[in-house]
């Protein structure tokens, strides 16, 4: 699945929240990255159809969803996850999903269960499946809307922040099942986590004030911030960010500190700290 | 589509809101009936009545499915599914309320039907007014989902679900009476005149259940379009056919509504037979027309007899034996009175109701009961056997003569239960004198047998107003 924006934008009122912005993405997990009010949302209610931009043009798969025809197709392929997930307190988990697939037009009630059971076995809620949505906790709250997402295995997955108030544990699982979606369709997720990112992404775009401020792997991100991290035994002012670390020495990112300094291999959070502290504030014209 | 309606149906039908309602419209309808059993015809128009406890639960249910989406903030991720790209999530939950409505009301009237039955009953269904008193509810449920889905406020449908139907319900108990009136046109109209195996007259349930569902399917047309239009003006377009389809209907039926009379007083059992009153004129005009005329101008209709103690009636084959049996037991006490001459020994129904200016008194030698009034009221306040003794007395010239009232009140207080034997002298006493209350503790202290026997010298003048309480008095052997 190939996803194509030109020349995007969105704003709300004065507020411009996507600022032009050109992309393209193909199959794989794409992660965005970007700080509170980059425009991360937006963009991804854009891709669910939720929202239309103001200027510019989104061709998903060639399917252009300001027309009527292209945005049902495209959504027959689509599975999103919103940031502020609501769900129906007194449907049982079971029946919130069955009826979000039924919404996803899968009529034939045997074939649909099977695949709701399917969903909800990914996401580990199998056992949890006759018990009151408003029983759940956040967490297994935020799997049952990854499970309504997956219900009727979509072409491309649109997730919004989807690892938000999920355990470690349950990261880890999700992690493994995201990377094992990515494998033959589009899936684009947003998150302020930057090890998810690394760790599953395969591709990486960096918002910034409503603008793409990286487009990359999480590999050409990682290595922008080559030989600028270094391990010293006192903090360093003059750096971009410095932290102790548990071996009692500070890790720093930026430029080489003064006194003894030993070089570190980056991270992908090295890289996305340097190339934001770059940036500036961020402005939304 | 489908689908998803059977899954809001599903949803709906486990809604305690509604068989909350469904429970006290069933305590409402039985609760009504027990005194009236085995009141046949009437079953059904015992729920109807009680419409009003069933409609704001059903509007309420229909709110909460109306707000469920912005209550619970599940609008993104609904919205981003192909069904709410077609526009079909609307009209799905509403055709669902709607047959659910249909469904749980159509279920309490065949709960109170079957109670009825048990108790004795033999009720024939009306279909078009079953199906009616449904839409009802379901236009309820479905304009509690309208008011949820626009307005987005629990308090305005939480307000909404009491004072939508009690205006109807109060609408319905206060007309005017004009020609104008539209009781006809509310959701939940005031009942027609009751027919028994006639049906309803005017007959005004097929057409008015037509009228609702017009009004049902332009309600969802108008959400529809709404809904859809957030889409795209294809998925709006259905819900502008079914506007505009509804509306035609709903404008249709309403216009015949509208021009149906108040009433429908039947003399027979052919239409030719029957006048309609469209106005207070048309009231008086039949009251002076027929005033001594039959009401089934010797036509036999009823055909379902039984003899019991000595006294016959038949009624409508409809009704059953049973109520032909009940009738003739109730009459039992004037088979004492055989031998005096008007009390009737056989009782025969009469395609009539009352309020026609027609006095049902006997016709030869039978007296006559309308079938609706004499169903629900003779075991009550009314006996049959009262009612033929008072026929026997005053005629149809109902002249005031003493005599004739005191032997009157002496075989009322014999036969109803309401009153012990010395508070009903005392009323008489109040009533019409002392000397009239006498005559009536004296007829209570003599065994029936000679009452008959010293009253058949004297039985004709009473019966022409001649015979004066002294000539009574006398008559029975009173002192002085």
């Amino acid at each position: 699945m190939r996803i194509e924006l030109r020349g995007v934008s969105k704003s709300y009122g004065a507020v411009r929240a996507l600022d032009s912005v050109d992309l393209d993405l193909s199959h794989g997990i794409t992660g965005l990255l970007g700080p509170n009010g980059a425009g991360k949302t937006t963009l991804m209610r854009i891709l669910a159809t939720l929202l239309s931009p103001s200027a510019g043009s989104v061709r998903v798969e060639g399917l252009d969803p300001s027309k009527p025809r292209d945005r049902l197709e495209l959504r027959r392929r689509l599975g999103y996850l919103p940031q502020d997930l609501g769900l129906y307190p007194r449907f049982t988990v079971f029946e919130f999903v069955d009826y979000l697939a039924i919404l996803k037009e899968l009529d034939e009630r045997r074939d649909r269960h099977r695949r709701v059971r399917a969903a909800l076995a990914a996401v580990g809620l199998e056992d949890v499946a006759r018990r009151k949505i408003k029983t759940l906790s956040g967490g297994m709250a935020r799997r049952v809307g990854i499970a309504q997402a997956l219900v009727a295995d979509p072409s491309l997955l649109v997730l919004d922040e989807p690892t938000a108030g999920l355990d470690p544990q349950q990261r880890a699982r999700f992690r493994e099942l995201l990377a094992s979606l990515g494998e033959g369709r589009q899936v684009v997720l947003s998150t302020h986590l930057v090890e998810d990112v690394a760790a599953i992404c395969t591709s990486v775009v960096v918002l910034w004030g409503g603008r793409v401020a990286f487009h990359g792997t999480p590999q050409d991100l990682r290595e922008r911030a080559a030989g600028r991290v270094w391990s010293t035994a006192e903090p360093s002012p003059g750096a971009l960010t410095s932290w102790r670390t548990e071996t009692g020495a500070y890790r720093v990112v930026g430029d080489r500190p003064a006194g003894d300094a030993a070089e570190l291999p980056p991270t992908v959070e090295d890289g996305y700290l340097l190339l934001t502290s770059g940036l500036g504030e961020p402005v939304h014209a | 589509m489908t689908t998803l309606a059977r899954f809001e149906a599903r949803k709906v039908l486990r809604n305690p809101l509604l068989w909350l309602g469904a429970a006290l419209l069933f305590a409402f309808g039985v609760g009504n009936a027990v005194s009236y059993w085995p009141s046949i015809p009437a079953d059904g128009e015992y729920v109807h009545e009680g419409l009003v406890v069933l409609a704001p639960f059903a509007l309420l249910v229909g709110a909460l499915l109306g707000l469920r989406d912005r209550t619970s903030r599940a609008e993104s991720v609904l919205a981003s599914t192909p069904l709410v790209a077609r526009g079909l999530v609307v009209p799905a939950r509403m055709a669902a309320l709607a047959l659910a409505s249909v469904g749980v009301c159509a279920l309490v009237f065949a709960a109170t039907a079957l109670t009825s039955f048990a108790r004795g009953g033999h009720g024939y269904p009306d279909v078009f007014f079953v199906l009616d008193a449904g839409l009802y509810v379901a236009l309820a449920a479905c304009g509690g989902f309208a008011i949820g889905y626009v307005s987005g406020s629990r308090i305005l449908s939480l307000l909404a679900a009491p004072i939508l139907p009690g205006m109807v319900f109060y609408r319905q108990g206060s007309q005017s009476g004009s020609i104008a009136d539209p009781s006809w046109l509310l959701p939940s109209p005031r009942l027609p005149g009751r027919f028994g195996p006639l049906g309803y007259l005017p007959d005004i349930f097929p057409v008015h259940a037509l009228y609702l569902a017009g009004g049902i399917l332009a309600l969802i047309g108008i959400v529809w379009v709404r809904a859809g239009r957030r889409e795209s003006s294809s998925a709006a377009r259905p819900g502008l056919v079914a506007t505009v389809a509804g509306s035609v209907v709903f404008l249709a039926a309403g216009g015949w509504l509208a021009v149906q009379p108040r009433e429908v007083h039947v003399f027979g059992p052919e239409p030719a037979d029957w006048v309609e009153i469209h106005t207070e004129a048309d009231y008086r005009r039949l009251g002076r027309a027929r005033r001594d005329a039959s009401p089934d101008a010797g036509r036999v209709l009823a055909t379902a007899c039984v003899e019991t103690g000595g006294i016959g009636a038949c009624v409508f084959p409809e009704y059953g034996t049973r109520l032909a049996i009940a009738l003739a037991e109730n009459a039992a006490p004037l088979a004492e009175f055989a031998s005096l001459d008007g009390v009737p020994q056989s009782i025969r129904m009469v395609p009539t109701a009352d309020h026609t200016g027609i006095e049902d008194c006997a016709q030869g030698d039978d007296l006559l009961v309308g079938s609706q009034r004499w169903s629900v009221e003779f075991q009550e306040y009314e006996p049959v056997a009262e009612r033929g003794f008072y026929c026997a007395v005053y005629g149809r010239r109902q002249l005031v003569n003493p005599a004739a009232n005191a032997l009157h009140a002496w075989f009322a207080a014999r036969v109803t239960r309401d009153h012990t034997g010395r508070e009903f002298v005392r009323a008489v006493r109040q009533g019409w004198g002392r000397r009239a209350a006498e005559a009536v503790g004296h007829l209570a202290d003599v065994p029936v047998a000679d009452v008959v026997d010293r009253l058949e010298p004297i039985w004709d003048d009473v019966r022409t107003r001649d015979a004066s309480l002294a000539d009574l008095r006398r008559a029975l052997g009173a002192p002085g």
